[in-house]
């Protein structure tokens, strides 16, 4: 994908994570990012986006992230509150696919966005979106959060 | 006028925020009714008074489209005004919808100023 592509992913992953979440972030080179791995728990939220332009969205990082998250969009959640994590990385989710589809197809076509999934995965699965080539690396918060945004057809 | 209003969306997390940020626009509110799709929110409309709805337009089982066309064809739900609150940037949508009733259309995410803006201009509310 192009530079100014992986820029405006990088922007608006950034920006949506810092107005919707007050989670700060920085793009981090793979290498280093390897260096961080773990056996924490993961999560992938993905969605599908349709009509003017079609493609995917998929955001992996650690459970903790997700709390962070919701803690911080809903001012406070009880520890441990599974679906509530899960619910807010679906959300974050949904509004970075919006303004992506947006920003790259413009504001006349009509696009049509799944609801996010979210499904557990593990190190090697993680480690291998970390390592594709259209993914983008993050850290989030001093987490590491995965982002590959592919369009399939315009 | 105090306010009984429907928030539906799919994500528990985002009906808290938009009922969160209702509170903050000082708009009184009497009631706040949620519902997870369109399906849920007709049934809620069916049984309970309600003032304004909002609604995103993606979710699973009936989402916000439908949701309103359903509402259009009938008598006392069509009176109703509706929200949208979504992720979609489409004009074309956004057009497509206001043909439908919609009556205003805010991007996520929303500020308790823009929602406080748009609610005391759909219903009327003066400043005192």
């Amino acid at each position: 994908m192009s530079e100014q592509f992986n820029e405006i992913v990088e922007e608006t992953y950034i920006e949506t994570l810092e107005n919707l979440a007050f989670v700060f972030s920085d793009k981090m080179d793979k290498e280093e990012a390897l260096e961080m791995l773990d056996d924490s728990e993961f999560y992938l939220s993905s969605m599908t986006f349709s009509g003017g332009l079609e493609g995917r969205l998929k955001l992996a990082t650690v459970r903790e992230v997700g709390g962070i998250i919701a803690e911080n969009m809903l001012g406070g959640v009880e520890d441990g509150n599974e679906n509530l994590y899960i619910d807010s990385l679906k959300e974050i989710t949904n509004v970075i696919c919006g303004k992506l589809v947006t920003e790259i197809a413009g504001t006349e076509p009509i696009i049509d966005l799944s609801v996010p999934e979210v499904t557990t995965i593990d190190r090697d699965n993680f480690k291998e979106m970390l390592t594709d080539k259209g993914s983008l690396v993050f850290n989030s918060e001093e987490y590491l959060v995965v982002v590959i945004f592919k369009i399939e057809k315009k | 006028m105090s306010l009984n209003v429907l928030i539906v969306d799919d994500s528990k997390v985002v009906r808290k925020i938009i009922s969160k940020t209702l509170k903050l626009t000082g708009i009184a509110i009497s009631e706040i009714h949620d519902a997870s799709n369109g399906k849920e929110a007709l049934e809620v409309m069916n049984d309970e008074w309600i003032d304004i709805v909002f609604t995103d337009i993606n979710m699973p089982i009936m989402g916000g489209v439908e949701m309103v066309e359903k509402m259009d064809k009938d008598g006392l739900m069509q009176t109703i005004p509706v929200i949208v609150i979504s992720t979609e940037g489409s004009e074309t949508r956004i057009e497509q919808l206001t043909q439908k009733g919609v009556k205003a259309y805010l991007r996520k995410p929303v500020t308790p100023e823009k929602l406080r803006d748009v609610v005391k201009d759909i219903l009327g509310i003066k400043d005192e």
